[in-house]
């Protein structure tokens, strides 16, 4: 069993419980055992448009986790970006790291840029053949992929599938036997973190996603990152007027397929109970 | 800031918000809207897509932090100074509930170490 530090970050912790736990039970399926690092913070991804010391927040996380040891596990889109563009950063001026190590000097910790960040979308998809092994429940839903955008870009930091159209989400999806739905946004950022500046922007192109998903008979939306889930599942009746299409976490659907139950899962929504225990 | 654009417009082509005929930060070079310039989600696409290779998110980045942000983000910030987190967060509360469902316990950053790495 390999060890590792999962780093939910700050939407996750407060919002989405369940992102958190099925992640864990089906990583502990795959011979993960993660662990929570105690007094991290935030990323630093939401200050970037506020302060440029948010690097110091992204050094303060992944330095604990080199202190302890572990590789960190992510979960959003946003903190995967943060902290391996801050790491890209450090490697492409040894003076940012010396500067770093000043500031995080006077918490008591030092930061080696060693440690090894991976979304959770890149450890399942690392171990998919084992991943499809482990999927004994077959679950022929018409789901949508949301793809959490900052996970693959920028490129030449992310080295993760083709950062145009990635489609790392639709292979994994594959051995649930889900059927995932093609549609003209697939590509195209969620569109959520404009709810912190512009928030009918941000509705608008939930709407617009919604409009073309609900065509297209789609039974769920499928998202690796809590920002997504965010717009397109808590906010999604503020802006959306036609039948409801819930969402839920790679991880939850994923742990299904493998045979969890629903409550397992933190599957709580009726009418995804509803598909996933009546197939 | 924007000195090296070429205006090619391969930018507002990649952008997915222009495509939805929403005016966001790519339109900026060409526009006198200031609003555009937080009409943005940080998806890369148009950086990805620059032929002359302009740190578009950084110039964003740079343009932002010299204007009032809007409320959400102090907001935000105001979270992160007092609990480390985005979002308020209390210890006591969060670790209850995460017993209750299996997951472990989270232990907050005291506030010091949030002002001693000057966010």
């Amino acid at each position: 069993m390999k060890n590792m530090a999962l780093f939910p970050g700050c939407l996750v912790l407060s919002l989405f419980p369940e992102y958190e736990l099925a992640s864990k039970k089906i990583l502990a399926l795959l011979d993960i055992q993660t662990h929570t690092l105690p007094e991290t913070i935030c990323c630093g991804s939401v200050l970037q448009s506020v302060n440029s010391n948010w690097i110091y927040a992204a050094a303060y996380d992944l330095a604990l986790a080199e202190r302890s040891g572990m590789e960190i596990i992510t979960l959003c889109g946003g903190c995967t970006n943060s902290f391996k563009r801050l790491q890209w950063m450090c490697r492409s001026n040894p003076l940012l790291l010396d500067e770093i190590n000043e500031v995080l000097a006077q918490v008591g910790l030092s930061f080696h840029n060693t440690v090894h960040v991976s979304h959770i979308l890149e450890i399942l998809f690392e171990r998919k053949e084992t991943l499809r092994r482990q999927c004994c429940k077959s679950l022929p839903l018409r789901v949508a992929v949301m793809t959490p955008c900052q996970v693959f870009r920028p490129a030449n930091v992310m080295h993760f599938d083709d950062s145009d159209h990635p489609r790392v989400m639709q292979n994994l999806i594959s051995s649930t036997v889900a059927e995932v739905v093609s549609y003209s946004m697939e590509d195209d950022c969620c569109g959520s973190s404009l709810s912190m500046s512009q928030e009918s922007v941000a509705f608008r192109v939930g709407q617009v996603r919604l409009e073309e998903l609900e065509k297209k008979k789609t039974d769920m939306i499928i998202t690796a990152c809590g920002n997504c889930h965010l717009l397109l599942q808590n906010m999604q009746s503020a802006y959306y007027q036609g039948r409801p299409i819930p969402c839920l976490f790679l991880p939850q659907l994923l742990g299904v397929a493998m045979g969890f139950s629903s409550k397992e899962m933190m599957i709580s929504h009726p009418s995804v109970r509803s598909l996933i225990e009546n197939v | 800031m924007f000195e090296d654009c070429i205006k090619c417009g391969i930018c507002l082509q990649e952008c997915f918000l222009q495509k939805l005929g929403i005016n966001s930060f790519v339109s900026l070079p060409a526009s006198d809207d200031p609003d555009g310039l937080w009409i943005c989600c940080n998806c890369w696409i148009c950086q990805e897509h620059c032929p002359v290779t302009l740190p578009l998110m950084n110039i964003k980045w740079q343009l932002q932090r010299n204007q009032q942000p809007p409320a959400f983000f102090e907001r935000v910030l105001e979270n992160i100074k007092a609990c480390g987190h985005c979002i308020a967060i209390d210890e006591e509360e969060i670790n209850d509930f995460r017993e209750d469902i299996g997951l472990d316990a989270i232990t907050l950053p005291e506030s010091s170490i949030i002002q001693k790495l000057h966010i």
